[in-house]
């Protein structure tokens, strides 16, 4: 096997590690025992997974004028402050959407109103039948958080935090420590209470 | 003796019963000489009067039409998105009865003319395919078959044609998410976003099959679980989403029984056969009685390959009949169809081709063969027998071409070569390279 080969080898399992990639294995929740459900998504080969984790992408939705506001700000902030992000907008149709993308892991991160976040974690309505979801917060907004699932890198979740409380002059609505029935992201607390 | 059935308009309920045509057998009328001369007569006096009326309102029978409402599949009742046995009827019908089926585009999406990149990034593949059926033919067994004849396909106004990341051929090529908005009518689809093309219509269902038994399914969930475990590509159960809800949503009966609609088997599916078109014939086997009839996914056309993962996506109103074949099950392992001169019809009338072999750089692993492992394949420059490795190199040496002769972005290139090139098999023999050609339809290049 020559150089270039062993090379790309290499580079292909750094990043399978890198992404987390294992074909097929479905993700449980670890907050409430054993989950009620296996979720399976869209990414037979792990690309999905890769392309995601090569861009952070920010769900907002289209029938919230301030979500889609502050996660286009969210976006924005990223992409200038936190340059490795990648960041880019994703826009559901609505909030249940939002809840379907993070529940089922086609999507990771999103803005969703405090309440919608808090019905998502508890599985009530509009959210019923997405059950067992380990969603956590990473910055709140007010009356809207930024939540993740429990799988997102503690040390993304910190450097989001970070730069969007640095940088809340840019946003329409300040960054805060969030609150509330979802728990805070380890990586969010970090930031949050360094103790 | 004339023993063809005859057909008259009434309205049992007055002139004021404009909505209802019923159909009411009479006996034939009996050739009389004493009749047919004053008739004969009166014809040729009245032919010069304008007195009689022409066919457009003499109906035959009417069609049995399964009907689309409500935004999505959730909320229609003729549609559900997961396959299984169990999965009831919403229609039945006669043996060479017309019947319709309204049908949504094959994401059960709410894309539209103002959609963009960053609305196809969160589609929700989850409730892919919607489908609209079962329909229940009357007199089928399990064990016979059915022949469905496509006798009309009605195209909507708008379609798409979407790169969604981490799904396509091209996949790890084509990672970020864009969208085409088409224009349709029954002759061609063209869009802003593809400036000087036009595809011509050649509409056929993405999406068309009958339910399995049990046998059947058990048979499909242990192979597609055993291949899953093994690393392939395969769509396990999902029950978030999943239709119908009392069957195969969260609290389903059945949740972990529902298989996916995205691959095709062997009662048909998302069998994605462009050939399909209108007077064409497709034989199913009947694994239940009344064979289960389902449909949707509706494509205005496609290329073969359907390489960007999406054809011309649309809803349609499709019109078909079914016949049933006692005991033709047997003869059936997987789908058949036939037809006559549709695939002269199909045919561009110009083309450019381009051949694509199973060749490679060292150390690269194609990305459909990463659950194989790469130990052996990376190393080598070339794969011995990869059909798959040959259609991609087809695909990329057409994107090139296009990219450079006809000035399009390679997300145009890859579009169009989703939706107007064929992946043609040259041939399977010349170890160890496989042949596959890109055969481009250049009757899409028109002056707008």
């Amino acid at each position: 096997m020559d150089r270039r080969a062993l090379l790309t080898l290499g580079t292909g399992l750094a990043v399978s590690v890198l992404t987390g990639y294992t074909p097929a294995i479905m993700a449980t929740d670890k907050h409430k025992g054993p989950a009620g459900l296996l979720f399976a998504d869209m990414e037979p080969d792990g690309l999905t997974k890769t392309y995601r984790k090569y861009r952070l992408l920010i769900i907002g939705q289209r029938d919230d004028g301030k979500a889609t506001a502050i996660a286009q700000s969210v976006v924005d902030v990223l992409a200038r402050f936190l340059p490795a992000s990648r960041s880019r907008l994703v826009r559901a149709e609505d909030t249940r959407r939002i809840g379907v993308l993070i529940g089922t892991h086609q999507q990771d991160i999103g803005i969703m109103t405090k309440d919608g976040a808090e019905a998502l974690f508890l599985a009530k309505a509009p959210f019923t039948d997405i059950r067992n979801v380990p969603l956590r917060s990473i910055v709140s907004f007010g009356s809207h958080v930024l939540v993740c699932r429990t799988d997102f890198v503690a040390r993304h979740s910190y450097l989001v935090a970070h730069t969007l409380v640095e940088h809340q002059d840019l946003l329409p609505t300040p960054a805060d420590a969030p609150s509330g029935i979802v728990p805070v992201h380890p990586g969010s607390q970090a930031y949050f209470d360094p103790t | 003796m004339n023993n063809h059935t005859h057909y008259a308009k009434t309205s049992p309920a007055g002139d004021k019963n404009f909505g209802e045509v019923r159909l009411q057998r009479r006996p034939p009328m009996k050739s009389n000489f004493v009749w047919a001369m004053p008739m004969a007569a009166l014809f040729f006096m009245g032919n010069g009067s304008g007195a009689f009326a022409d066919t457009s309102d003499v109906k035959g029978p009417a069609p049995v039409v399964v009907a689309k409402s409500g935004e999505h599949c959730k909320d229609d009742p003729n549609c559900f998105n997961r396959i299984h046995y169990a999965v009831k009827p919403v229609a039945h019908v006669q043996p060479g009865q017309t019947f319709i089926l309204e049908t949504r585009d094959g994401l059960d999406s709410d894309l539209n003319f103002l959609s963009t990149p960053e609305d196809v990034a969160a589609v929700d593949l989850d409730r892919c395919h919607p489908l609209t059926g079962p329909v229940y033919i009357e007199g089928a067994k399990k064990g016979d078959s059915i022949e469905v004849t496509v006798m009309d396909i009605a195209p909507d106004d708008f379609g798409t044609t979407t790169i969604v990341p981490g799904f396509g051929f091209l996949r790890d090529v084509f990672t970020e998410p864009y969208i085409v908005h088409w224009e349709l009518n029954r002759l061609e689809a063209h869009s802003k976003d593809m400036p000087g093309i036009s595809v011509p219509m050649n509409a056929f269902m993405g999406t068309v099959g009958v339910l399995p038994d049990k046998p059947e399914l058990d048979k499909w969930l242990k192979r597609e679980k055993a291949l899953a475990d093994a690393g392939g590509a395969v769509l396990t159960p999902q029950p978030v989403d999943a239709l119908p809800a009392d069957l195969c949503g969260v609290d389903g009966t059945n949740k972990d029984e529902c298989v996916r609609t995205v691959p095709p088997r062997e009662n048909g599916g998302n069998i994605d056969s462009k050939e399909t078109v209108v007077g064409t014939t497709l034989h199913f086997p009947c694994f239940i009685d009344g064979c289960g009839l389902f449909a949707g996914d509706v494509h205005f056309a496609m290329g073969g390959g359907e390489v960007a993962g999406t054809a011309i996506e649309m809803g349609g109103r499709v019109t078909l009949k079914a016949k049933v074949t006692k005991g033709g099950a047997s003869l059936l392992s997987t789908v058949h169809f036939e037809g006559g001169s549709q695939l002269k019809d199909l045919a561009p009338s110009s083309f450019y081709a381009i051949s694509g072999l199973s060749l490679k750089p060292e150390g690269e692993l194609p990305v459909f063969a990463t659950y194989l492992g790469g130990e052996k394949i990376a190393p080598l420059a070339n794969l011995s027998e990869d059909l798959t490795l040959a259609a991609r190199n087809a695909t990329l040496n057409m994107i090139d071409f296009l990219v450079k002769t006809k000035g399009l972005t390679p997300e145009q290139a890859y579009v169009l070569t989703s939706v107007a090139v064929d992946l043609n098999i040259a041939q399977v023999v010349d170890v160890p390279n496989m042949g596959v050609t890109a055969i481009l339809n250049r009757d899409v290049f028109k002056e707008q």
